[in-house]
């Protein structure tokens, strides 16, 4: 039993380790190369720092925002749009978990069928609806620091990049509400707290490890995001770039491009990332709300 | 009665001497008038930040001829310069019309004018030129790439040539003695070196194993312009100057394939489509790995400064590269290349055309054109700029200044985009060995047909 | 519960019994209403962002809308309409082709990777040393949090020709196969399925780990007492235990896979060979949105779009029949109290 186990074991590890050894290999050459001139397989033809100069001087002149300020935006726009995702989320996800509505089946299912839309060819139908929030006043165009909910708005790129993140959210969201057992929140019912005030103050600390996992999936998502900022924010790209963005200038079929230089970008743009997941990653293992059944 | 007179009498004249104190105000207050223009351009920087950035300059001189004039207004400029695909930069220009949010100066391929003009997205200029006497420096044969239904719709701003690319080592292992080497480009000139006697050559080379089969001659990877001026070389029309409507030619198009497929079967070439840019394209053809091939003068400098810098540069790619016209399709005809120039076009949305123009006309001169020129390696566009002192400091510009006079363009027609991606799409099943010249011919026919209808003449 | 059975014992006054009914139904009402202001804010944003495009891009898919006549064509007009567009689709030579690559590209990387992989890095990660465990998780989360632009370099770093390439370099020289290629030119399938799959592998992977680490230990424990083998307890009480994230995971990829482009833009952008590894979504992207001469026609990309969504939504269909959706979506338990 145990001789015939072994090969099956020792495949396994193989199979787990190539792979592995390959992103290993991929990203270390990606790190030499950020530090090089030109690069031959693994080997440096020469070392330099100059690939990460954008950090203290723009690289394209004083017509452009500072990778710092690139950076603020990135971190603003992702930021909203976490907070957004996460509360609309958890609302959603605890009526459907502990509520009884017409519809709430076909909900449910309709959540996870939206996802069979692929996001770019939404893009334009997105447009005309932003074009159509954009002359509700008030709204459309003048809340202070979004600059509005309409086209062309931070605050719009933000809300259409939290639409396409809801569904994975509330699937998320309700499985952890499913497994928190209901007795806690019954008596604070009994004692004559509104639902809300239930949602808010007895569930939410309870599902704290769920908000986390989420938060951090939707931060990913919105810092890496580009075709969406790209396509609703028009001839703004210039100051209110994101990272995506700013790391397009570097990329040209026409001219030169400093692919060093965009190696370097990219881990500048993957390193907070990646740190936040170190710090975070315990969190994120407890996605799954557990238990055996009804889960995510 | 004449009490109710009297007083209305008085309201009028007190109404009358409030309207002229107030526009009195308004008129003092508009001297210091601010207008913003918006600049939209693509540019990779740093090297072609002088597309917009020349405009910051023009405003200083246009603000202070405005002075001059006596004209209240004052411009400045809200510059957005960014370095997107073209897909999107397309699309933003659209979208932000839609919204209307269009920058009022908007830098972009020629070949948009026509689509955006049938949907009254530009304004024409024609009538408006004339103004302005600087235009006359531009390069004439240009204009026909800003010309759409018989007027100009926009300013050329920039243009680069698709020259002939030749490895003079690799000529020399072949067999060429120097002096025939430089004769080359002058041969290819004068129509005694067409496109098959290149073919020749790249054949004995990839069979004397001077390069490896495939890489006797190259294109770019991808589809682009530079295909379209071999379909020129063999006769090929794009556009109906009378209908404007968009042209296939069966013949030449059945010429143009049949060279593309005998180069890849017979002569050892065409070894590129699909390659990747900086991975394999740039490092086999600055690499020495390849015997011709069709690039830009813009690539000159990536070479110089990417791979070949261990080399020596630019000194070592003047002993080893040279470049010509592409060279006709039969003896004594007339070689060509294809320029994609950049154009000036001003948005129907914005509301002081006149000072929109006036700018470009700022930067339509020997200063701000070459200080682009020099800084991004692109052709002049300007009549007599190798003349301009800092022009002639670049070499490479100022050999190939010579080429606009063979300049062919692509047409400016809104369908231009499924046109050529379907002539591409037959190419690359030519070269790939998929089709024959013929079923080549019969797939883009149909294909045209099935997507543009009756906006393509088939001949 | 309290005042129910106030009310129930009630008979202090008429007056008074009458006006706690009232209040009852009042708060009755408010009860029925409490879901769909929990509702409200998703449901503002999907009908915005969701429904309405949804219905737009389904009566673009009967226009000419295109880059020409945007802003003129009136396209919620019928008289605009027709099918055209479908037609175009269906007597399009490369469709079989297309169509064919999609489902080949979604079957192949479901199962290496973003269920295949994932559930072997769960197992094996959860089954060892946990610090070993978690540096093999982080691992393979890089290709997600990487910029896309940023991993597709990568890759083509990796698959480059001899000598900058690291595979040809490391691996295929020294064992003498191949001639040093561009391996995307040579296989680009492969990279295709890779590049994807590594970047899929770590969703199912968090859920699969999640789902593994909250199976209670004495379960393991208990098997291992009774003398079963690590394969047998994985085979027997770890895989049964997290049918429902690898059913999720399943359906989701799939929805995922049948949609995502990015990737092979940036790879291979359909080449190298024609339409070689083109996928459905690239086309409609393609044909709605980009190339190089803004070959831009929304109506042509939206139909493009509208059929991949039908092809998505059948799947889905399938899949939640498959799996008994009923049963993951049981009533809630707490509702009236």
């Amino acid at each position: 039993m145990r001789l015939r186990q072994k090969p099956r074991a020792a495949l396994a590890y193989l199979a787990l380790i190539v792979p592995s050894a390959l992103i290993l290999v991929g990203f270390l050459w990606l790190f030499i190369t950020s530090f090089s001139i030109r690069t031959e397989g693994l080997r440096s033809l020469g070392w330099t720092l100059s690939n990460w100069s954008f950090l203290w001087k723009s690289p394209f002149g004083p017509q452009y925002p500072s990778i710092w300020w690139v950076t603020l935006n990135t971190l603003v726009m992702s930021l909203i749009m976490t907070l957004i995702v996460v509360v609309v989320s958890s609302m959603t996800a605890y009526a459907l978990s502990r509520m009884k509505f017409t519809g709430r089946k076909s909900f449910l299912s309709l959540t996870l069928i939206l996802h069979a839309f692929p996001s770019v060819t939404l893009l334009i139908p997105i447009y005309f609806v932003l074009i159509w929030v954009s002359k509700i006043p008030v709204i459309g165009r003048g809340v202070p620091l979004l600059g509005g909910l309409g086209y062309n708005t931070i605050g719009g790129v933000a809300l259409v990049m939290v639409a396409f993140q809801l569904p994975f959210g509330i699937w998320v969201m309700k499985g952890f509400f499913d497994n928190i057992s209901w007795d806690m929140e019954r008596s604070a019912l009994i004692d004559g707290a509104s639902r809300f005030r239930v949602w808010w103050e007895i569930m939410m600390p309870n599902i704290k490890p769920g908000i986390a996992a989420l938060s951090i999936f939707s931060f990913i998502t919105g810092w890496n995001a580009y075709l969406i900022p790209l396509t609703f924010t028009a001839g703004r790209a210039g100051k209110s770039a994101v990272l995506s963005l700013y790391l397009q200038n570097f990329i040209s079929e026409s001219v030169m491009t400093e692919w060093n230089a965009v190696a370097a970008v990219g881990l500048f743009q993957l390193i907070p990332v990646v740190i936040f997941f170190l710090f975070t990653q315990q969190m994120l293992l407890n996605i799954y709300g557990g238990g055996k059944k009804g889960g995510v | 009665m004449k009490k109710l007179r009297i007083r209305s009498r008085i309201v009028v004249v007190a109404l009358t001497v409030g309207l002229l104190l107030i526009g009195g105000a308004i008129s003092y207050a508009q001297e210091t008038e601010t207008i913003t223009i918006t600049v939209r351009a693509r540019a990779k920087p740093p090297m072609e930040n002088w597309r917009g950035d020349n405009f910051l300059l023009a405003a200083e001189e246009l603000n202070a001829d405005l002075k001059t004039a006596g004209d209240p207004r004052r411009v400045e400029i809200e510059l957005i310069q960014d370095n997107m695909e073209w897909g999107p930069f397309l699309s933003e220009f659209v979208l932000g019309y839609g919204a209307g949010e269009a920058p009022d100066i908007w830098l972009t391929g020629h070949e948009y004018i026509g689509a955006q003009a049938e949907a009254g997205r530009i304004i024409a200029l024609s009538e408006m030129l004339k103004e302005f006497p600087t235009f006359n420096l531009i390069i004439d044969g240009l204009w026909n790439s800003t010309s759409y239904k018989g007027k100009i719709w926009g300013i050329p701003q920039d243009a680069e040539a698709r020259p002939l690319y030749f490895n003079k080592a690799l000529l020399k292992k072949l067999g060429w003695s120097n002096t025939e080497i430089a004769a080359l480009p002058g041969k290819i000139e004068k129509g005694e070196f067409t496109l098959y006697d290149m073919l020749e050559t790249a054949k004995e080379a990839a069979a004397t194993g001077v390069v490896e089969i495939g890489n006797g001659f190259w294109t770019r990877p991808k589809n682009g312009p530079d295909f379209t001026a071999f379909y020129y070389a063999f006769g090929g029309e794009t556009i109906d100057s009378f209908t404007g409507k968009l042209v296939f030619d069966r013949a030449a198009g059945l010429k143009y394939y049949k060279f593309f497929y005998d180069a890849a079967q017979t002569y050892g070439s065409m070894g590129c489509l699909g390659l990747d840019w900086s991975g394999a394209w740039h490092p086999g053809v600055s690499g020495s790995k390849v015997l011709f091939w069709i690039g830009g003068t813009w690539q000159w400098a990536e070479w110089a400064e990417k791979f070949l810098k261990e080399q020596g540069g630019e000194s070592y790619m003047w002993e080893n590269f040279g470049f010509g016209l592409i060279p006709a399709a039969e003896k004594g005809g007339k070689p060509n290349t294809l320029t994609h120039p950049m154009a000036f076009l001003i948005s129907s949305q914005s509301k002081y055309p006149d000072l929109a123009l006036a700018l470009i006309a700022k930067v339509t001169n020997y200063g701000p054109n070459t200080r682009h020129a020099i800084a991004s390696t692109h052709l002049g566009i300007l009549k007599d700029q190798t003349e301009y002192k800092f022009y002639k400091g670049s070499r490479l510009l100022s050999e190939t200044l010579y080429m606009l006079d063979y300049t062919t363009f692509m047409p400016n027609n809104p369908y231009w985009g499924p046109y050529s991606t379907i002539t591409y799409e037959a190419l690359a099943a030519t070269v790939g060995g998929d089709f024959t010249p013929q079923e080549a011919v019969d797939f883009v026919v149909d294909g045209l047909q099935r997507e543009l209808g009756d906006k393509v003449i088939i001949r | 519960m309290k005042r129910k059975k106030q009310s129930e014992e009630g008979g202090i006054s008429p007056l008074s019994t009458f006006l706690k009914a009232k209040k009852w139904s009042f708060s009755r009402l408010q009860g029925r209403l409490a879901p769909y202001t929990f509702l409200a804010p998703a449901l503002i944003v999907i009908t915005l962002f969701f429904f309405i495009p949804l219905v737009i891009v389904f009566i673009l898919s009967f226009t000419k809308l295109d880059i020409t006549n945007f802003g003129i064509l009136e396209w919620w007009r019928p008289a605009n309409w027709s099918l055209d567009n479908y037609v175009k689709i269906f007597t399009n030579r490369f469709f079989p082709r297309i169509l064919g690559n999609t489902l080949v590209y979604v079957a192949l990387t479901l199962a290496f990777f973003n269920v295949g992989m994932a559930l072997l890095i769960a197992l094996i990660t959860t089954h060892i040393n946990r610090r070993v465990g978690f540096a093999f998780r982080a691992l393979w989360l890089l290709p997600r949090i990487t910029p896309v632009v940023v991993y597709i370099m990568m890759w083509k770093a990796l698959a480059g020709p001899a000598p900058m390439g690291i595979i040809n370099n490391y691996l295929l020289g020294p064992l003498g196969i191949g001639s040093g290629e561009y391996l995307l030119n040579t296989s680009p399938w492969v990279f295709v399925i890779l590049v994807n799959g590594f970047i899929g592998a770590s969703f199912g992977m968090i859920l699969f780990s999640s789902a593994i680490e909250a199976i209670p230990k004495e379960y393991s424990t208990a098997s291992k007492v009774d003398g079963a083998t690590t394969w047998q307890t994985i085979r027997y009480i770890v895989l049964p235990m997290i049918k429902w994230p690898f059913l999720f995971v399943t359906t989701y990829q799939t929805l995922s896979l049948l949609t995502s482009f990015e990737q092979i833009m940036l790879l291979t952008d359909g080449g190298p060979g024609l339409y070689q590894t083109e996928v459905w979504a690239l086309t409609a992207y393609h044909r709605a949105l980009t190339s190089y001469f803004g070959n831009i026609q929304w109506g042509y990309g939206s139909a493009w779009a509208v059929v991949l969504v039908v092809i998505g939504i059948i799947m889905a269909i399938i899949y939640l029949r498959v799996f008994k959706f009923g049963e993951l979506v049981q009533e809630p338990k707490i509702d009236r109290l």
